[in-house]
């Protein structure tokens, strides 16, 4: 910086120290300080610029002692600098406040919900956010917090109701046993004394009502929540399953049996004696893949699964 | 030597408060004596005096004196150095202010010179 910038911002500032007085008198100030320093500094051009300041006393000390021998009280000087500094300072805090704020935030949100994603192969569960939100693969359901939505949360304690029945098929023509879902999971086994029988455990609802219309008999699960109920379907006679949410696994069917699931899973467990026709679809989800024979003695097992699994075991 | 020690502070705050006395009116003599001058003259007349003073002192104590009307100033452009100085001078105000200074400077010697003559009334 040359001499003239140095002596130019010096007097800059005093004349803002010096904002108490009227225009006019700093204006002959600040004319006669210029005027002293560049006389000294044509005499003896050697000596700094910046020491000749310093050996005069800061632009506020200088001013001080005018306003103190005039009597004028000392005004901070409030320059329009200032003013977009404090208002750049302002913004730039707030807008530091706001971003600390939120990674803060962010950062207790990971801990408390720590860890972000496990998953649970074996259980057939995944969760997000420390268990915050959980899907269930088995029960086909989504539970954010307390909050179920669809499937079965068969680890409710609430799920106390008993309910079970018999019915003998011997002397009945029934050519398909219906069985209507709602949210269940159902455990199906082949009886071979022609009994059709059933046990629940539910969470609330009535006993299931059986049905029997032209040779159709329905077991009305539909009515039930969150059933959990172990089916014997006696061997040869066709059933039919039709539910939205749940599960529902087939232990060594001995009967032609269709599944129809909107969510949830399905698990089939073929008997090795037998062989069976499989017509097997998935529309969002997996499935194994099942050994499947088209020969007149074949057991038909239809399963449609619209989001979901279907496994073999 | 502690003696010393102590002492100096005190003879310091003496020394400041005596030179604020008659500052003002050696500033006054030497400008009734030269007629006019300029800030930095003023300056270097007092420094050769061993009265040193920071310019930064000297100003705000002229314009002062200016205020009250003790000095006039006066802005002058010499043709060869191109910067304008500062002239002051005594007003008629400032010519009598002095002579009371002069005065009661006198007065003041007086009694200490027969204070330590020891010829106290």
């Amino acid at each position: 910086m040359n001499k003239e910038l140095i002596l130019e911002h010096y007097l800059s500032q005093l004349d803002r120290e010096l904002q108490a007085l009227p225009v006019g008198q700093r204006a002959e100030i600040i004319t006669e300080i210029r005027s002293h320093i560049l006389e000294l500094d044509q005499k003896d051009p050697s000596v700094d610029i910046q020491k000749r300041l310093e050996d005069l006393g800061t632009p506020k000390a200088v001013a001080m002692r005018y306003l103190e021998q005039k009597g004028v009280k000392y005004w901070a000087p409030s320059t329009p600098r200032n003013w977009i500094k404090w208002i750049a300072l302002a913004t730039f805090g707030s807008v530091a406040f706001v971003v600390a704020s939120a990674l803060i935030a962010t950062f207790m949100a990971i801990w408390y919900f720590s860890p972000i994603i496990e998953v649970d192969e074996k259980a057939g569960k995944v969760s997000f956010f420390g268990k915050a939100i959980q899907v269930s693969e088995a029960n086909g359901n989504l539970k954010i917090g307390s909050f179920t939505v669809g499937g079965l949360d068969f680890d409710d304690d609430d799920s106390n109701h008993m309910s079970r029945g018999r019915a003998e098929l011997k002397n009945q023509k029934v050519q398909l046993i219906k069985i209507p879902f709602i949210t269940a999971k159902l455990e199906v086994n082949a009886s071979q004394d022609g009994v059709f029988s059933w046990e629940c455990k539910s969470r609330m609802g009535q006993n299931p009502q059986l049905d029997m219309q032209a040779g159709v008999m329905t077991l009305a699960l539909d009515k039930l929540k969150f059933a959990k109920c172990e089916l014997n379907i006696p061997a040869g006679t066709k059933a039919e399953l039709s539910g939205i949410n749940g599960s529902v696994k087939l232990d060594e069917p001995q009967s032609d049996i269709q599944v129809n699931v909107t969510n949830g899973k399905v698990k089939i467990s073929p008997d090795s004696r037998r062989e069976y026709d499989f017509d097997v679809n998935v529309l969002n989800g997996v499935q194994d893949d099942f050994a499947s024979v088209r020969t007149p003695g074949a057991l038909k097992v239809k399963v449609d699964v619209v989001n979901g699994a279907v496994r073999k075991e | 030597m502690l003696g010393m020690l102590v002492m100096q502070p005190i003879l310091e705050n003496w020394k400041v408060q005596v030179k604020k006395g008659y500052l003002e009116y050696c500033l006054l003599l030497i400008i009734q004596t030269h007629t006019r001058l300029y800030g930095l003259e003023i300056l270097e007349k007092l420094q050769s005096l061993e009265l040193n003073l920071k310019e930064g002192t000297l100003y705000p104590l002229l314009n002062r004196l200016t205020d009250d009307g003790l000095l006039q100033a006066t802005w002058e452009t010499e043709n060869l150095k191109g910067h304008p100085r500062k002239f002051y001078s005594l007003t008629a105000k400032g010519e009598q202010a002095l002579t009371e200074m002069s005065g009661e400077f006198t007065r003041m010697v007086e009694i200490v010179s027969n204070l330590k003559n020891g010829s106290q009334k």
